[in-house]
């Protein structure tokens, strides 16, 4: 173990969980949900998210989720009284004036990126706050309303850029979000540059364009039907392998650019390994209507644990314990807007 | 003896491996909740107390009081013990042994057992668990399925009259928005008659609304709270009163019977269950819980057809009407069939099959009056004619 300087192993990240026991936990969550109409769903999620953590292991310790149910459960009954007050205002708004009710609406509309940029980031920092390994706690430091505005703007940017523009997004995104990353007092850190990764996503991109320019050619190039649903089919799914390509090359770009003190961290998969993994839990999915989900979380998990490499060396000794409050409030309000994580 | 102690400690830093245990001696890493470092202790009850002792010196490093400690995680098989103390939340005893579990429940034995603290589940293979947890688990929701429908539908019959009633109008109004029903006066007198006939006969309250929608296809429906809908398609289809009457006391029996405030109630429960049950699986298990749902409803509404004409025969039979009429409408209608089939309680569900209603029809059905006067039949066939409402979207087949 390397607080004692034996050689590093190779793989020092591992994730130890069983599908088997995961799939008994959400039988068992199934159950109670039934049960409780849903509302044991924040216990449920807890639960879960429990397991998933407490298997992660990293230099021989195991990550703690320490969350509750009854917080989340807190957390979403505030933001649905959040909700309900803003409906009830509106409606107020609405005795007075409907023109400006509908420009409210509007502009709630127009500036949603940015809400779902700041729920994104409110549930990321509850999650961190719960995080703990070898008792010190995550943290993600940095305001939720300029990572709203950032994720509103960059937007904006690939909008107007026809999505030329994604692969900054994507980089700057992770940089608020890896910078204002912190284990104890210990800051992670992020050096991506868009401009590493805009070749390979132009790519994609053209391949794309090439594929849509055959597509329409081929569309009146009066061929025979058969023929021409065969070569749409294999445009469409080159189209689809490129941007698979280039998912797996901007995440694998994105670890070996983050860091924590002096350690660097690589995915070592290849696109081939990848491919395979997505496609078979695919397969699992579909040809068990969705009962293998939970050996196919555990088996992705395990995968991409045994597939991180990890270089260079943490100092525990010098992390210390930071404290910093976070509630549910964020988690519950990205449940009510369903965006989903875990 | 002071080199054998080296030696041991030397011996166990050198294979570090937490999970080590030297005969006697329990290990264990605490984490003080400070700072990340990593202590090496030796474990052990003394007392009311845990302590901890420093690997080697055998110095007493800290002393928890046992009754405080608690545990941080679930602990599944093959995994270490990770504790805290009330004392000190931040701080971390991680104990791979756990035969310590045992010692620290001999003073307090509440330790990883109950309600929703962390849970000790080292105790059982995860096979063992998974058959008896997960079988449990699966009578409970099989169960579960099986009743949750079964009390939406009676906790549906149950309710009150008036809500029934209002909850009918609304069906009964979405159900007829587009097409618009028939409202000329002498045809719906002569309905007025013919359903009042029919009711009072049987010793029915007579207060179902029965209306004519103006529609092409041929179908009737029942909605909850005595709602009834027949369409000017089946008026035309109809060769005679008899028939049409046939129709309507099919209906009536489905109203009687109470079959469309049940089938919601009952729909509702097979909603609730596959919501539930498939809340977080995929979508591709979602559609599989759609089909299942439908096909469950589809297999109740069988029986309650067959029993819906049954009655509907007792109705026609104890009004002194003609009751040949429902078995020649299924025979030509069996002919003219081109619907795909809806599901509830219209007329025309495909389910049972239209041999099956014929041949339990024939047994039942008995000679008797004409179902009303010819004037009647006449007026009501008319029912359409003053083109007060328009039909908008003729062949829809709208049902529910």
């Amino acid at each position: 173990m390397n607080d004692h300087g034996n050689p590093t192993p190779a793989r020092r990240l591992a994730y130890l969980g069983s599908g088997m026991e995961l799939f008994l936990i959400f039988l068992v969550n199934t159950l109670l949900k039934v049960l409780t109409l849903g509302i044991y769903h924040f216990w449920a999620k807890t639960r879960v998210r429990r397991y998933l953590w407490t298997n992660t292991e990293f230099d021989g310790e195991r990550l703690e989720y320490t969350g509750t149910g009854g917080e989340l459960f807190v957390g979403f009954l505030r933001a649905l009284a959040i909700m309900v007050v803003v409906m009830l205002a509106l409606y107020a708004l609405l005795q007075v004036s409907e023109i400006l009710v509908g420009l409210v609406v509007v502009l709630a509309y127009l500036f949603s990126p940015a809400f779902i940029g700041m729920l994104i980031f409110l549930a990321q920092r509850y999650r961190y706050s719960r995080t703990r390994f070898r008792g010190i706690r995550f943290g993600l430091q940095g305001k939720a309303i300029d990572y709203g505005f950032k994720f509103f703007g960059y937007s904006l940017l690939v909008g107007l850029t026809l999505g030329i523009y994604k692969p900054y997004m994507s980089t700057q995104l992770s940089s608020y979000l890896l910078n204002n990353t912190w284990f104890g007092s210990r800051q992670a850190g992020f050096t991506g540059q868009g401009g590493d990764l805009i070749g390979r996503f132009m790519l994609a991109y053209g391949l794309t364009a090439a594929g849509m320019i055959i597509g329409v050619i081929l569309l009146f190039s009066g061929l025979e039907p058969a023929l021409m649903i065969v070569l749409t089919v294999a445009i469409t799914l080159g189209v689809m392998l490129a941007w698979y390509w280039y998912s797996v090359e901007e995440m694998r770009y994105v670890v070996s650019h983050t860091s924590l003190g002096d350690m660097r961290f690589a995915l070592q998969a290849s696109h081939g390994q990848m491919f395979m993994l997505s496609f078979t839990n695919l397969l699992l999915i579909v040809l068990t209507l969705g009962l293998a989900y939970a050996w196919v979380t555990v088996r992705t998990l395990r995968f991409m644990a045994s597939h991180m490499a990890v270089s260079g060396e943490l100092d525990y000794a010098v992390i210390l314990q930071t404290q910093e409050q976070s509630d549910a409030l964020g988690e519950g309000m990205a449940e009510l807007a369903d965006i989903g994580a875990l | 003896m002071l080199w054998a102690r080296v030696w041991r400690s030397w011996l166990i830093s050198a294979r570090c491996d937490h999970r080590a245990v030297t005969a006697g001696m329990i290990h264990g890493l605490w984490y003080d909740g400070m700072s990340a470092a990593r202590t090496e202790v030796e474990v052990r009850v003394v007392g009311r107390q845990l302590a901890l002792l420093a690997i080697g010196t055998g110095y007493t490093l800290h002393s928890l009081p046992i009754e405080q400690l608690r545990l941080a995680d679930d602990v599944y098989p093959g995994q270490p013990l990770r504790l805290y103390s009330l004392k000190q939340p931040d701080a971390r005893l991680v104990v791979a042994d756990h035969s310590l579990l045992a010692a620290l429940r001999k003073v307090h034995p509440g330790l990883g057992r109950g309600g929703f603290r962390r849970k000790y589940l080292g105790g059982m293979s995860l096979g063992r668990r998974f058959v008896l947890v997960g079988g449990f688990t699966l009578v409970c929701l099989v169960g579960l399925a099986a009743s949750v429908p079964y009390l939406g539908e009676e906790a549906a019959a149950a309710m009150p009259a008036q809500w029934e009633r209002a909850m009918g109008e609304k069906i009964a109004a979405h159900i007829t928005r587009d097409t618009g029903t028939c409202t000329d006066e002498p045809g719906t007198e002569a309905l007025a008659r013919l359903v009042s006939h029919l009711a009072v006969r049987n010793g029915y309250d007579p207060d179902f609304v029965v209306q004519v929608m103006d529609a092409a296809m041929v179908n009737a429906f029942a909605a909850p709270g005595g709602q009834i809908m027949l369409t000017r398609g089946l008026l035309r289809d109809a060769e005679n009163a008899e028939e049409v009457a046939a129709v309507l006391a099919h209906e009536i029996a489905h109203s009687i019977l109470q079959h469309p405030t049940r089938a919601m109630g009952r729909a509702l429960g097979y909603r609730l269950v596959f919501a539930t049950l498939l809340g977080d699986a995929s979508s591709v298990a979602g559609m599989a819980g759609q089909a299942g749902e439908t096909l469950l409803n589809r297999s109740h509404s069988r029986e309650a057809e067959l029993e819906a004409d049954r009655i509907a025969l007792e109705i026609l039979n104890n009004a002194g009407v003609d009751s040949r009429g429902l078995a020649t409408f299924f025979e030509r209608r069996q002919k003219a069939r081109l619907f795909s089939g809806p599901r509830g309680s219209d007329i025309l569900s495909t389910h049972p099959s239209f041999p099956a209603r014929v041949a339990q029809a024939q047994v039942y059905q008995r000679e008797g009056m004409a179902a009303m006067a010819l004037a009647d039949w006449q007026a009501l066939q008319g029912i359409c004619n003053n083109g007060k409402t328009t039909s908008t979207e003729e062949g829809k087949h709208d049902h529910e």
